[in-house]
Order: structure tokens, then C-alpha cells, then sequence
């Protein structure tokens, strides 16, 4: 008879301990970086206090973290050393910050080419940024949390300032009510009503540029780039003086109503009729005076059957809008220029056309870049408004003619 | 009697395999343990961060060895976070999940006397994937994600045996087989419900977990599979004698003094419990549990005492490469239920192709 040693049938034990006791080293405390030796000390605005090692070894964007807002943020592309994964790059390349600062868009090094390039996971993007061997990380998606939590610094994307602000911090959101006036139709929005997708209000633009500013060493850049925007915002009121208008077209815009659209002397026809939904169905009922797109182009828009009987397709009152997220990313630069072509497409007969100029003056005076006529005509999309009722005052002629003071 | 066949121990031992295997099948456990092992170290060492091989032995070696860790460690702070912190829950995670998965779908097989049989097809997936949705749609907390998915995974087995008993065939596999498909259709239907029914933050989260993914593993993760997966393996391996005599038929079982029913319910529980806390842990995986018994008894034969060990080690190994190719090769994070019906179909295709069904057709 054969014997069978017990032995033999308990080897499947074996692997079993193994896992069971490596899976129990991971209740072991989570191993911290010690503090740098050398720092400096800056707040986000979400309150968190960062400890970036001196010397400084750069910055790396995390996933969600927008290469082109970071450079719209900070000027600051000599301080990259890591600016994202190869979609990231593709996003940058669509906008205007790589004819500004084409060296981050060709700079190979700035860019993960290497295993995991199209990785989202925030653990595996901890070790890729680990790799990198930054003095601090920007983080606007999942990651910020896990590299805080094995003691690195991580600069959160926006954040609540509040939360600062009772840390005895001093505010970050001094100046956010610059340039809007009271709205009209704020009582009129439904509860909870949130349309603000492309439009980045003051509370959490002027936060963000000052604690970008701390964060690259330099907080006195902040104020007199909030000062500019204010400026040119409180120049369009001035010149248009909403409040004395006595009529205001009801418009279709997408993502734009809470901020823009009583600046720009217009109303919110999502919000006067308080229609809830995204069916098709809403705009029919709506039929606004105006169609403001964020994405295609109003040829195509009015070719579609069902919109061709309303009533701002019929009057070719429909315009693609100088886009935000396309060409930038913050909306500090671009976001007068925004409010200024709605009021100047609402109410030419109040406004001089400005908005090239506009456009050119920001860019320069924010980074020193001269935007080329071409490219002035991408942001604006001129050629797409180009049969649109009152867009010839965007083009290049009519810039030329106007300046003079006459008009076509 | 081709059922009885399959999982006769006694009569297929012959036919397990070759000479080799008949002498040294026992060594087969301790070698697929090995490679597992092996495996675990090797995915520690694939990443972005550069990572050796001995280094990474050396920082799991301390990490499972009892006692502090000294004190001057050869290794810097970086290659600890890198390795503690976020290759190794992963790497654990993706073990456990298809070790749980092999050893289930082997149990389910046997105790069912069916080859067609797997925690997916029976509804015991379907049935904890609705109890995860819904949990989620709750807002429970993790523990009560896997609670309600454990219960998910009874109910849903339980109404499968129930309605092939209805159908007084409760011991044909055709039918358990049925049964289960429309067991799992309507589990299918309610985690559609579930996910209409969750709001526009919920919705995603719901969507990527159930199909399957590693992502975002954690301590708490792999405690929460670790515990169900090799406390409930090691009762069902301790089982494998029963599970041969159950293979059998219940009659044959009884007669030789075994209360099947209790047995069986057993089994049921235990496969429903590491099922449900790997789809809480880590989605819905499909095939593991379903082709991983076949390749098993392609190496062993179908002796539960080796095949169940054999199983779960297989999966382990399976689920641990396809994550690293998920990870290393593709360069994406295509979740792994993705990845094991992609290259699983077409390796049980060719495994078949190859065998010409042995292991299970021995008529």
C-alpha cells in the first residue's frame, strides 16, 4: 500500500501564509518623506500648508492639472519639470499658451513618454511623479491627496479659501466683486441653479492667480494682473452702462449665464423661463433672440431641421463665441475679451468695436506675446461668424475703419 | 454518467495526465506557488519608478516579516512609498482577486458537476454587483459595499437553485445552467435600474467599478479581500475531499455518509462570500472563475485535492499577469474585466483546440 505523506497535502498552506503575511506588512504605518531640510513655506487655497525643499527643483502637473493653466497662472515655464501625459500635450497644442511658450510644447523632457504614459490611476501617477524628483507637485484631481499623505508637497488646484481664511491666512478673495453689476435676474434662478461650465467666476479666479503667484516666489505678480481684469471690465460697464439700457436680447448661452451675461447687458433665457433639463425640446420653448455656441458653428447649427424655425436662426443671430477652454484656460486674459464681444454683438450701437484691440492689448500686457492678425481671427472665430448679422466688426477691416471712427 | 466521470477521483486518476504528473502532480501546488510569488515580486518591479528585483524582495521581505523595520533600511524613503504605498496593494489585490476567482469557479464546478458553471454564470456576480450598485447608490461605506454585495451574491444563488428546483431538476446541470442565466439577466436588469436611478456623481464611479478595475487599491482594500479570500479558501480547500465526494452525485454522497445538502450550502456560502468581497473590492470579473478551472485540469485532472489548490494559484497568476499587461504593456488602464474576456476567450480557445477536451471528456 501506498503511503501518502500529509505533508503533501498541505502545500497549498504555503502560498496562502506567504500573501497573508505580505498582505499584513501593509498594515504597517505609512512610510512619510521627512521635511526638507530647507524650505519654504506656501498656502494653497484649499489651506494647505507646503513645505517646498530649497533649492528649488521644479514643478510638476499632476493629472487634471492643465498645462496651458499653469502657464496662464504662473508665466513661469522655466519651473517645469514635468508637464503631463501625451494627451495633456495634445491639449496644450490646441491652445494659445503653446504660441506663447512653444519651448514647453517641444521640450520632450517636460512630457511622459515612458511606461504609463496614458495612465490616470493616482497611485501609479504618484510614482511616475516620483520619478520626476520635483519640489512640489500641482494637483487637481485624485492624486493631490495620496502625495500629501506620504508627506509631499502637493499644491491643490483651487480649494476653498475659506478654509484658509480660518486659519487666520489673509483672504484670497479680495476685489471679486470688481466690475459686476447688481443682477437683475439673480432672484429669478432656481434653486441650486448651476450653469457655470465655461465661465470662471472672480471667487475662484482671482484665488487661484494669487496662490499661483506665492507658489512660484513671486505674490506681488498677482494684484496688478487682478487689477488689469478689473479694469477692463469696469471700462466695458462704464462704456455700456447697463443699467440704463432699455432692451435685453434673451440669450442662449452656453455655460455663461451667472457672470457674464448681466455684464454684457443680456439676458439668461434659460433662467427667465426657469426650464430645467437638457432636452431639445427647452430651446423651442426658449427661442432666445441670440444663440452664443461654445462648440461648432452656426452654419451647422442652423442647418439642423429642428432649429431652423427659431426665431434667432431666422434673424442669423446665431455666433460661435471666442472660445475659453479652447485657447485658455484660466479665463484671466480672456474673459473681458468674452464680455466685451457679447455686449459689442448685443449692443453695437453702444460700443465702439474694440474687441481685436481688446484681445491684442491683454495678451501683451499679460505676456508680453503679439497675437498675429490670423490668430486673432482663430480666437474670435471669425470665419464661422462670418454670415452672422453684426460679426463684420470683428474682422480686420472693420477693426481699421472703426479705429478711425466711422463705420461700414 | 458523464458527470460522475468528470469528478470521479478514483476512475479519472489514470487518465489525469501523464506519468509525470500522476508521480509528481503533487509538487505542482508548490511550484504554482512559487511562480506566484515570483510573479508578485516581478510586477512590484514594473512601473514608472525604476525598481530592481532584489531590491523590491528585500522591501517586501522586511514589509512581511514581523518586527519594526530596521532602522538604517537599505532602501531610500522613494523606493518604500513606491513599493508600500502603490505597487503592492495593487499587486495583492490583483492576486487575491483571481486567486478568490479560481478557487470559486473549481468549487461551483465540482459541487454543480458542471463545466460550464462559474461565479458569473450562476449569478453570484450578478447578484453581488447589484448589491455593490446599490450599496452605492446609498452611499454605504465600504464595509456595507461588501455586505450588501456578499447578501447579493447568496440571493442571487439562492433564487438560481431555487428556480431549477421549481423545475424539479435541481440536480440537472442543464438546467442549474439556465436557471442561472436568468437569475443573472434579471441581476443584470436591476443593476441597470440601480444606475438610472444614481445621480450624475454616482453614476461614473458605478460604471468604472463594475467593469472591473485594480485602480485606486489600497491597504483597506486588500484587507477587505484578503480576509474573505483566504479565510473562506482555506475552509474550502480543507473542503476538497467533501467537494470530490459531492462531485459524485448527492445519492453516492449520502450513501457514503455525508449530509450533502449541508455540505453543499457550505460551499454555496463561502463561494458567495470571496466573490462578493472581490467584486466589492475590485468590480465584476468575468472568465477567471469560469477558465481557470479548465487549464487547472488540463495539469492535474479533476481531484479537487489538487485541483482547487491548482485553481487558485492559476488565477492568481493569470489576474497578476493580465494586470501587469494592463498596466506595463498597453500603457492603460483598460479595466481587467475588459482584459480577462479579451485574451481569456481566445487562450480557452486554443487550450481546447490543443487538448482535444481532455480532463473532461473521457468517455
Amino acid at each position: 500500500m501506498m503511503r501518502k505523506p500529509i505533508g503533501r497535502e498541505l502545500l497549498w498552506v504555503v502560498p496562502f501564509l506567504c500573501i497573508a503575511l505580505i498582505a499584513a506588512g501593509l498594515l504597517r504605518h505609512e512610510p512619510r518623506f521627512p521635511a526638507p531640510e530647507h524650505f519654504r513655506t506656501v498656502v494653497d487655497g484649499g489651506g494647505n500648508v507646503i513645505k517646498i525643499a530649497l533649492p528649488f527643483r521644479g514643478i510638476a502637473l499632476a493629472t487634471n492639472s492643465f498645462p496651458s493653466g499653469y502657464l496662464e497662472s504662473t508665466r513661469s515655464p522655466q519651473l517645469l519639470v514635468f508637464a503631463g501625459k501625451p494627451s495633456d500635450r495634445d491639449m496644450l497644442a490646441q491652445n494659445a499658451m503653446s504660441w506663447i511658450y512653444p519651448e514647453v510644447l517641444n521640450n520632450n523632457k517636460l512630457w511622459n513618454t515612458r511606461l504609463f504614459r496614458e495612465n490616470t490611476s493616482p497611485f501609479t501617477e504618484v510614482e511616475t511623479l516620483l520619478a520626476y524628483d520635483p519640489s512640489v507637485w500641482i494637483g487637481c484631481g485624485g492624486s493631490p491627496d495620496l502625495v500629501r499623505r506620504v508627506g509631499l508637497p502637493a499644491f491643490g488646484c483651487g480649494g476653498s479659501p475659506a478654509q484658509r481664511e480660518r486659519m487666520g491666512l489673509p483672504s484670497l478673495r479680495s476685489k471679486e466683486d470688481c466690475g459686476t453689476p447688481p443682477d437683475p435676474m439673480r432672484s429669478r434662478y432656481p434653486k441650486g441653479y448651476v450653469n457655470s461650465g465655461w465661465y470662471y467666476p472672480e471667487n475662484y479666479l482671482f484665488p487661484g492667480i494669487r496662490s499661483s503667484a506665492e507658489l512660484i516666489g513671486h505674490p506681488e505678480f498677482a494684484e496688478p494682473r487682478i487689477d488689469s481684469y478689473c479694469a477692463a471690465i469696469a471700462g466695458l460697464r462704464q462704456q455700456l452702462q447697463p443699467a440704463s439700457l432699455a432692451f435685453r436680447p434673451r440669450v442662449q448661452m452656453e455655460g455663461e449665464s451667472r457672470g457674464n451675461a448681466p455684464r454684457a447687458g443680456v439676458i439668461d433665457a434659460e433662467v427667465e423661463r426657469r426650464i430645467p433639463g437638457d432636452d431639445a425640446e427647452r430651446l423651442l420653448v426658449m427661442d432666445p433672440d441670440m444663440i452664443f455656441m461654445v462648440t461648432g458653428t452656426p452654419q451647422q447649427f442652423a442647418r439642423d431641421l429642428r432649429w431652423q424655425g427659431l426665431k434667432a436662426v431666422q434673424n442669423h443671430r446665431v455666433y460661435r463665441r471666442p472660445g475659453q477652454l479652447e485657447f485658455w484656460a484660466t479665463g484671466l486674459t480672456i474673459q473681458p475679451v468674452i464680455v466685451r464681444w457679447m455686449a459689442e454683438v448685443a449692443h453695437p450701437e453702444r460700443l465702439q468695436p474694440a474687441v481685436r484691440q481688446l484681445l491684442r492689448d491683454r495678451v501683451m500686457s499679460e505676456f508680453g506675446y503679439r497675437l498675429s492678425e490670423e490668430q486673432i481671427d482663430l480666437i474670435l472665430h471669425v470665419k464661422e461668424n462670418a454670415g452672422s448679422v453684426g460679426a463684420e466688426r470683428f474682422t480686420r477691416g472693420y477693426q481699421a475703419t472703426s479705429e478711425q471712427g466711422s463705420s461700414k | 454518467m458523464t458527470e460522475a466521470i468528470i469528478a470521479d477521483p478514483a476512475r479519472s486518476r489514470p487518465k489525469a495526465g501523464s506519468p509525470w504528473t500522476t508521480a509528481y502532480g503533487w509538487a505542482i501546488p508548490l511550484l504554482l506557488g512559487v511562480c506566484v510569488l515570483l510573479a508578485m515580486l516581478v510586477s512590484l518591479c514594473i512601473g514608472a519608478y525604476p525598481m530592481s528585483f532584489a531590491q523590491a524582495a528585500r522591501i517586501v521581505l522586511h514589509l512581511a516579516w514581523p518586527g519594526p523595520l530596521p532602522e538604517n533600511p537599505p532602501w531610500t524613503v522613494r523606493e518604500l512609498v513606491v513599493v508600500q504605498v502603490v505597487r503592492l496593494p495593487r499587486v495583492l489585490l490583483a492576486t487575491l482577486a483571481g486567486l478568490g476567482l479560481g478557487i470559486s469557479g473549481t468549487a461551483l464546478q465540482g459541487m454543480m458537476r458542471n463545466p460550464l458553471v462559474g461565479p458569473d454564470i450562476v449569478g453570484v456576480s450578478s447578484g453581488a454587483a447589484f448589491g455593490g450598485v446599490l450599496a452605492m447608490l446609498f452611499d454605504f461605506s465600504p464595509a456595507g459595499v461588501i455586505a450588501l454585495a456578499f447578501c447579493g451574491g447568496m440571493l442571487a444563488i439562492f433564487c438560481t437553485f431555487t428556480l431549477a428546483r421549481l423545475a424539479h431538476a435541481s440536480s440537472s446541470s442543464m438546467i442549474l445552467v439556465l436557471s442561472g442565466i436568468f437569475i443573472s439577466g434579471l441581476f443584470v436588469a436591476l443593476i441597470d435600474l440601480v444606475k438610472r436611478l444614481a445621480n450624475d456623481a454616482q453614476f461614473p464611479t458605478m460604471a468604472f467599478w463594475l467593469l472591473g478595475s485594480f485602480v485606486g487599491a489600497d491597504p483597506r482594500k486588500v484587507a477587505m479581500i484578503a480576509i474573505p479570500t483566504l479565510g473562506g479558501g482555506a475552509v474550502l480547500m480543507m473542503m476538497r475531499w467533501r467537494l470530490n465526494l459531492l462531485s459524485l452525485g448527492d445519492l453516492d454522497a449520502q450513501s457514503l455518509g455525508m449530509n450533502a445538502g449541508f455540505v453543499r450550502w457550505t460551499i454555496l456560502a463561502l463561494v458567495s462570500l470571496i466573490v462578493a468581497s472581490q467584486v466589492a473590492v475590485s468590480g465584476v470579473i468575468g472568465w477567471i472563475g469560469l477558465v481557470v478551472p479548465h487549464c487547472a485540469r488540463m495539469l492535474v485532472g479533476p481531484d479537487h485535492r489538487r485541483l482547487l489548490p491548482v485553481s487558485g494559484l492559476l488565477g492568481a497568476l493569470l489576474m497578476l499577469a493580465l494586470d501587469d499587461i494592463t498596466r506595463a504593456l498597453i500603457r492603460a488602464e483598460i479595466p481587467s474585466g475588459v482584459m480577462t474576456a479579451l485574451i481569456g476567450t481566445p487562450v480557452v480557445c486554443f487550450l481546447f483546440w490543443k487538448a482535444q477536451g481532455k480532463g473532461w471528456g473521457r468517455e
